[in-house]
């Protein structure tokens, strides 16, 4: 008999977690919202389009439009480096004309990797004896915490879980809790994580509902691939990552509990990247027709080595990896396609893949990145593959990330302000849509970019920041009072000589 | 305990005061939002009013604050009949 743990038979577990009802209610005639039959003519019939074709699609995408699947797929089929570039930097308008000047940083924060699936992948899986399992105490993600908020300067955390019933939705609440009580004192005021946000199994809806009531930011659930024989290859049926349509529809779970913000996302290199981009759409075009609220970001991973991972050994599978050039036309697209959404390009890429991709539209990443459990309060900087979900490619730490970005023009912001103030949900989506989220944006990451440099940077750092901060007043004064009032510009700046005095988390 | 206002409700506020107002449940550390009314507007968002675990918060040019808050506090302490 295969167990869970010492006590639990693999099968009365998966049995009691998995509720058929709370999906099945979605399917029409017995199917989920992916057609793969469908998605694929998509892509056969779409031809390479004309220039004005694909200037079309770009000004519905530039009016903050979703994009159909059809439109996508002929987007796919531009062959011609120029009209690709002209791509990209339509994207990127896209980007500045939603989210302004600004990066959003995080961290993430591995709580357990303790695991039951067996995604042949991932170093979590319960067949890899050379991982290193650990599941943090409460008093442990204080500490990880307070390492995060205090010695980085981080203000947002990504909470990641292991799929295991020690790792259930009463123990990612009490993590949630712990996380948002830490507060730490600093240079001239205090930091503290100001929106966890969880990525963790998939759950159902009454466990949903608890991480809603302490509190969770985005709930982020990626179905890794969308195709579902590779889905079905990758994840074998007897474990609970088995069950497609369980973790298709945890985002419609988690709106139902009262979540107000999901993402979704998949690991590209699972299958040909065209159909799971296609995947992607669809799943944001479902959530915005059934409740009104698409994804609040995307995450686009590529596969990387991970632990004594069988997928590596496999070479049939190495034909699905993708190659830098079509990384940075999938994140391209997907700001396109889906161009009210947040993008995350996080510290696997290396550098110069991040240094390229994050212009293309993304809008959030990390630094100071550590996926080792326990690792941020152990202060490790090298990376162990037995120790970790899989190898990062880039290790640069926050501090040089945004000195980095600050030599490039670009202010790196900590806004939180949404969760201040109730904008979060369909609010917020709203103002994404109309293209008014970014004045906020400018304003809020003014205030929390100078917050950061004086409690954490170098002089080095602080100096290449003032620099940026004056050109984002600059701009912020010749916007008064076209777009910004009178009194907002002079709340701002109020705001502004407070924080520079040690007061903290003041917004717009 | 507090009421959540009806959406008929934050309307006819947001009209008749001339402001954006929007409902939220605080969760933990943040506020969660629930229902609003009245055009978004490139204000600074001003927690006016909190009843229980609802907030309420508005943008506004200017605002009689005391009439609103005393407005809020009746519909919030509204009994529901059934």
């Amino acid at each position: 008999m295969q167990l869970v743990n010492e006590k639990i038979p693999a099968n009365s577990w998966i049995n009691s977690v998995i509720k058929p009802e709370e999906y099945e209610r979605y399917l029409v005639d017995g199917k989920d919202f992916i057609d793969d039959d469908k998605i694929w003519k998509q892509i056969e019939a779409a031809q390479e389009p004309s220039l004005e074709r694909v200037r079309e699609i770009l000004a519905k995408a530039y009016d903050i439009k979703t994009l159909s699947p059809e439109e996508l797929s002929t987007l796919i089929k531009v062959k011609d480096p120029a009209v690709w570039q002209e791509m990209f930097e339509m994207a990127a308008r896209i980007k500045h004309k939603i989210y302004d000047n600004r990066i959003i940083t995080f961290a993430p924060l591995y709580c357990s990797n303790y695991c039951v699936n067996n995604c042949l992948y991932c170093g979590f899986r319960s067949d890899n004896t050379h991982e290193k399992r650990e599941r943090l105490n409460m008093d442990q993600i204080k500490a990880e915490a307070e390492a995060i908020a205090g010695r980085i300067g981080h203000k947002r955390v990504i909470a990641v879980f292991g799929e295991h019933p020690d790792s259930d939705g009463d123990y990612i609440a009490e993590a949630i809790k712990s996380i948002y009580e830490v507060s730490v004192k600093t240079r001239k005021g205090h930091s503290e994580i100001r929106r966890v946000n969880v990525n963790a199994a998939p759950l159902c809806v009454d466990d949903l509902r608890k991480l809603h009531e302490v509190g969770i930011g985005t709930y982020q659930v990626f179905q890794e691939t969308y195709h579902h024989e590779t889905y079905r290859k990758l994840h074998p049926a007897n474990t609970i990552k088995g069950n497609y349509q369980w973790r298709l529809y945890v985002h419609h779970r988690a709106y139902e509990a009262g979540i107000d913000d999901v993402a979704i996302g998949c690991l590209f290199g699972l299958y040909d990247w065209r159909f799971d981009l296609m995947g992607l759409l669809y799943h944001a075009i479902e959530l915005e027709q059934r409740f009104g609220v698409g994804p609040h970001t995307i995450s686009f991973p590529r596969i990387t080595p991970a632990s004594n991972s069988p997928l590596f050994k496999q070479s049939d599978h190495q034909k699905y990896f993708v190659s830098d050039e079509d990384f940075k036309k999938i994140v391209t697209l997907i700001r396109l396609a889906v161009p009210y959404t947040g993008l995350i390009i996080t510290a696997r890429e290396r550098k110069e893949v991040r240094d390229d991709v994050l212009f293309v539209g993304c809008t959030q990443t990390d630094a100071s990145t550590v996926i080792g459990i326990g690792g941020y309060a152990k202060n490790t900087s090298c990376q162990n593959i037995d120790e970790q979900q899989f190898m990062l490619g880039d290790t640069r730490s926050l501090e040089e990330l945004i000195h980095d970005l600050a030599k490039r023009g670009v202010i790196t912001s900590f806004c939180t302000a949404g969760y201040r103030c109730g904008r979060t949900g369909d609010q917020i989506m709203d103002m994404l849509k109309k293209g008014h989220e970014k004045h906020f944006c400018k304003l809020n990451a003014i205030l929390t970019y100078r917050e950061w440099l004086d409690d954490f940077a170098s002089d080095e750092t602080r100096k290449a920041g003032e620099e940026v901060i004056r050109k984002e007043i600059e701009e912020v004064k010749k916007q008064t009072p076209s777009i910004f009032s009178k009194k907002l510009y002079d709340l701002t700046m109020s705001y502004y000589e407070r924080i520079s005095n040690g007061e903290r988390d003041l917004y717009i | 305990m507090a009421n959540e206002i009806s959406t008929f409700d934050l309307e006819r506020l947001a009209n008749s005061y001339q402001i954006r107002i929007w409902q939220c449940r605080k969760l933990g550390r943040r506020w969660s939002f629930i229902a609003g009314a009245g055009p978004e507007k490139i204000l600074p968002s001003q927690l006016i009013y909190e009843a229980g675990d609802l907030g309420f918060f508005v943008q506004a040019e200017s605002l009689d604050e005391p009439a609103l808050i005393e407005e809020l506090k009746k519909l919030t302490s509204k009994s529901i009949c059934c």
